[in-house]
């Protein structure tokens, strides 16, 4: 590497002696010819990325790219719960970090020879970004659009056995909010030597919405119920309500709990 | 179906003599549970199939100078011709239904046998072929009990091991507990008790019996307590073929026979509900799929 530095293709003013032993132990460390191999690939990648940029107009159109790429991401990032200050100084760590590319860029040595790294890193910024950025969004998409278990998150009050015409109030809550409910209970003989009583008993359940009408179903003690719950509700509440037969005591629980799209 | 897990091909020690023989073993067992079959293909319903039942119970099941009568028994004689078998009753008191066919001793018991969680954990069901609520039988001229809260201090009778034992009563309610329903009707006879409580459709059965007697009996009407009883046919666990076998016949029955036989065998209970008694006391047989235990 001669006396190159990592911004400066040949500075004799830098100290490069830290830096070729870092080098070298790297290089040592990885296996030396893979890392030679590499370290070559990347300047040659560098060189072309540095002949490139002769036209100004490129130069400004790469600003643009990386511009475009670090924004773009970064309001994504908050549009998807980014935390915002964290949005905002990674961000303008890379814009700042691109736009003292500039400077260097422009720098020519005693002979003439311009700087090989800064281009490279006006490439590698926007190259990061998406190669970080879009597995990230994908794992995200993946998450987000799985049904979410809040089976145990589910509270049901009061409890004890229930009897013809009894209330029961459930709550469901939802630090992942999501536009559907679904949800099963398990309804069964509070004393099991009494007569059977479940396959003749029936739940009735609303949805007590905030706003708007409330939403009610009725099936049998394992229908499986779904509710739309429009957008952003984290506390949702519901109301079963029992019919069976006269002398049944039933116990009621919670046999699933999804919230989904 | 006993499962036999055997692993040939890695064995912990390496015996070559021990393991031939062990494996020539697991193979033999092996293919002696497969010549088995499935539980669900064999049949326990052919020949003579004996019954568990009831004795004592006019209506349902009586058996009287060596004959045996009731709508258990035409139930019991209309499944034997459907399925292809003759049906033998002899007498089971309701504490020992379960075990009778655990046992094997019965193939079936239809006796008055309501379907509850708990014996479906022991037996398997086919039913329900009867409801009912659950009553109170008074001697015909008495008027203590007119409404549910006059039941509250009164002194009753039911039999062990029947549902009626476990229903919560009104407070200072004495529940006196036989080994058959006759014992406690002759004790309402005597005084020694105020009521019979017990399913509402088994009472009718003693109101028919005793009522040229010196001492009739009625059922109170309107009052009740505890669940509806649905009656179903209590056989051994793992009997899928039959279980089908029986729930189909059973459906039949339902649709076909069973107002007959009611009308032929529990007078008291259609004279009690003039144009009620079938919706009351007759199952949908749309329920037979609810309550019976076959797989599908």
């Amino acid at each position: 590497m001669g006396d190159t530095d990592p911004l400066g293709e040949t500075d004799p003013r830098r100290p490069a002696g830290w830096f070729r032993r870092a080098a070298a132990r790297i290089r040592s460390a990885l296996g030396g010819d893979r890392a030679q191999r590499s370290s070559a690939w990347l300047r040659r990648a560098a060189s072309r990325i540095r002949d490139a940029l002769t036209d100004d107009r490129l130069l400004v159109l790469l600003l643009l790219a990386d511009l475009v790429t670090v924004l773009g991401a970064s309001a994504i990032w908050l549009a998807l719960g980014g935390d915002a200050t964290t949005v905002g100084v990674t961000a303008g760590a890379l814009l700042a970090f691109a736009a003292a590319m500039l400077p260097l860029i422009r720098r020519s040595d005693a002979d003439g020879n311009r700087p090989l790294w800064p281009p490279f890193v006006l490439v590698v910024i926007p190259l990061a970004v998406l190669i970080v950025g879009l597995p990230a969004l994908g794992a995200w998409a993946y998450l987000d659009s799985r049904a979410v278990d809040v089976k145990h998150r589910v509270t049901l009050a009061p409890e004890g056995p229930l009897k013809n015409g009894d209330r029961v109030n459930a709550r469901v809550r939802a630090d992942e909010p999501r536009p559907r409910l679904s949800i099963t209970f398990a309804v069964t003989e509070h004393d099991p030597a009494a007569p059977v009583c479940v396959p003749s008993s029936e739940l009735t359940v609303t949805l007590d919405a905030g706003s708007g009408k409330p939403q009610e179903q009725t099936g049998a003690a394992d229908t499986g119920f779904t509710f739309d719950l429009g957008q952003g509700l984290t506390d949702v509440r519901l109301t079963i309500r029992l019919r069976a037969e006269q002398g049944c005591e039933l116990d009621l629980s919670v046999a699933s709990a999804q919230l989904d799209d | 179906m006993t499962a036999i897990t055997y692993s040939p091909r890695r064995p912990r020690f390496r015996r070559p003599s021990t393991h031939r023989s062990a494996r020539a073993v697991a193979v033999a067992l092996l293919l002696t549970v497969t010549a088995c079959g499935e539980p669900g293909d064999r049949t326990r319903l052919d020949g003579t199939v004996h019954i568990g039942g009831k004795i004592d119970q006019p209506g349902f099941a009586l058996h009287s100078e060596h004959t045996d009568r009731g709508f258990e028994v035409d139930l019991a004689a209309y499944l034997g011709e459907q399925i292809g078998f003759k049906s033998k009753f002899h007498d089971v008191v309701s504490a020992k239904r379960e075990r009778t066919l655990i046992e094997g001793e019965s193939e079936l018991v239809i006796a008055t046998y309501s379907i509850t969680p708990e014996r479906d954990e022991t037996v398997d069901f086919v039913g329900p072929y009867f409801v009912t609520r659950q009553g109170f039988l008074v001697a015909e001229d008495y008027q203590g009990i007119k409404g549910t809260k006059d039941v509250a201090g009164k002194s009753l009778c039911t039999v062990e091991g029947s549902t009626s034992e476990n229903v919560a009563l009104p407070p200072k309610t004495t529940l006196h507990m036989e080994t058959d329903y006759s014992t406690c009707v002759r004790k309402v006879q005597q005084g020694d008790v105020d009521a019979v409580f017990t399913d509402e459709a088994l009472l009718y059965g003693y109101v028919e019996q005793h009522k040229n007697s010196k001492a009739p009996l009625k059922v109170v009407p309107d009052v009740s307590y505890g669940s509806f009883n649905r009656y179903g046919i209590g056989l051994q666990e793992g009997w899928q073929g039959d279980c089908k076998k029986l729930r189909n016949a059973l459906r039949t029955y339902l649709t076909e026979e069973w107002a007959r036989d009611v009308k032929a065998q529990l007078p008291a209970l259609v004279d009690a509900y003039p144009g009620t008694w079938e919706n009351r006391f007759r199952p949908d047989p749309q329920d037979l799929n609810k309550y019976s235990s076959c797989e599908e």
